[in-house]
């Protein structure tokens, strides 16, 4: 391109055009996120509650379906960290300053529920108290954070979702633990899918 | 006659303004992302991005090994305008 020969049009144009690029170059994909989080607490929760679903005494998720549950969280948890990093590399300033802080919430939180699964596993708890905190100690962190994300980056799918999880966590626990792992997969799995839904369609008008 | 702010009437500027007008105010893009976004080479982004800086639009700051590029107050005063007056122009 010449230098100089733009005529108002042409140079509209490629304003627009520039800036769809660079906005698409610059978008960490939030609907994508939240239909890998979907997917994942779907399948994750769902299974462990076929798994428990007849069990009497209740034992709690056993061998590769805890393991399925970690892997799923693990992967969906590498892929969004992926996509951001890759999103906001060479962005300086104030939002990365928050974007950081974020980050390592996002790391502290869940090591600290697991901490405390394992502090009360070491005190005797019983698998059903287990259970419970398993199905509401995610939605808990998990819901904390998206308000969290709300408040730092104005995003208002994430504060609606970061709601949802909060009531979500405040109230499945009361069904018991065997419930509350179905609840959690349709309810809070099923609440990342339709926010990724509702995002998308955002995102295409 | 609505008349187009010369500095920002150019392609390879015009670019360069609107990549970094979409970072909030505070917010920096590091040299190598900027380049990667505009597909310009380094020599072209440094001669636009000095002219744009001589206008007060840009500001640039070396850290280190890394040269960081923002818009000023100014330059996104000056960005805004430059739309409305191509609107104006296009009626």
């Amino acid at each position: 391109m010449v230098e100089g020969q733009l005529d108002p049009a042409a140079a509209l144009a490629l304003l627009e055009s520039q800036e769809r690029r660079v906005r698409a170059a610059l978008d960490p994909g939030l609907a994508l996120t939240f239909l890998t989080w979907g997917m994942a607490w779907l399948v994750g929760f769902g299974s462990i509650w076929w798994q428990v679903r007849e069990q009497s005494p209740y034992l709690g998720p056993q061998g590769a379906v805890a393991g399925l549950f970690a892997v799923l969280l693990t992967a969906a948890a590498i892929f969004t960290g992926w996509r951001t990093q890759r999103a906001v590399a060479g962005i300086g300033g104030e939002s990365a300053r928050r974007g950081r802080l974020y980050g390592l919430a996002w790391l502290a939180g869940p090591l600290a529920l697991f901490a405390t699964f394992a502090a009360l596993g070491r005190a005797g708890a019983a698998a059903p108290v287990l259970g419970v905190l398993g199905a509401c100690g995610p939605l808990l962190v998990v819901g904390l954070m998206y308000l969290f994300g709300a408040a730092c980056f104005g995003s208002r799918p994430m504060g609606v979702l970061g709601a949802w999880l909060l009531v979500l966590a405040a109230c499945i626990g009361f069904t018991g633990p065997v419930i509350a792992a179905g609840l959690a997969a349709l309810l809070a799995g099923g609440g990342f899918l339709v926010t990724a839904a509702v995002v998308a369609r955002r995102g295409r008008r | 006659m609505t008349e187009l702010d010369p500095v920002i009437h150019a392609p390879a500027r015009m670019r360069i303004m609107v990549a970094l007008a979409q970072l909030p105010s505070g917010d920096t893009l590091s040299f190598p992302r900027l380049q990667g976004l505009l597909d310009l080479t380094a020599g072209n982004l440094i001669t636009h991005l000095r002219r744009l800086e001589e206008a007060g639009y840009v500001s640039t700051r070396k850290t280190g090994r890394v040269t960081t590029a923002e818009l000023t107050d100014p330059g996104r005063a000056a960005f805004a305008e430059y739309r409305r007056s191509l609107k104006a122009l296009l009626g």
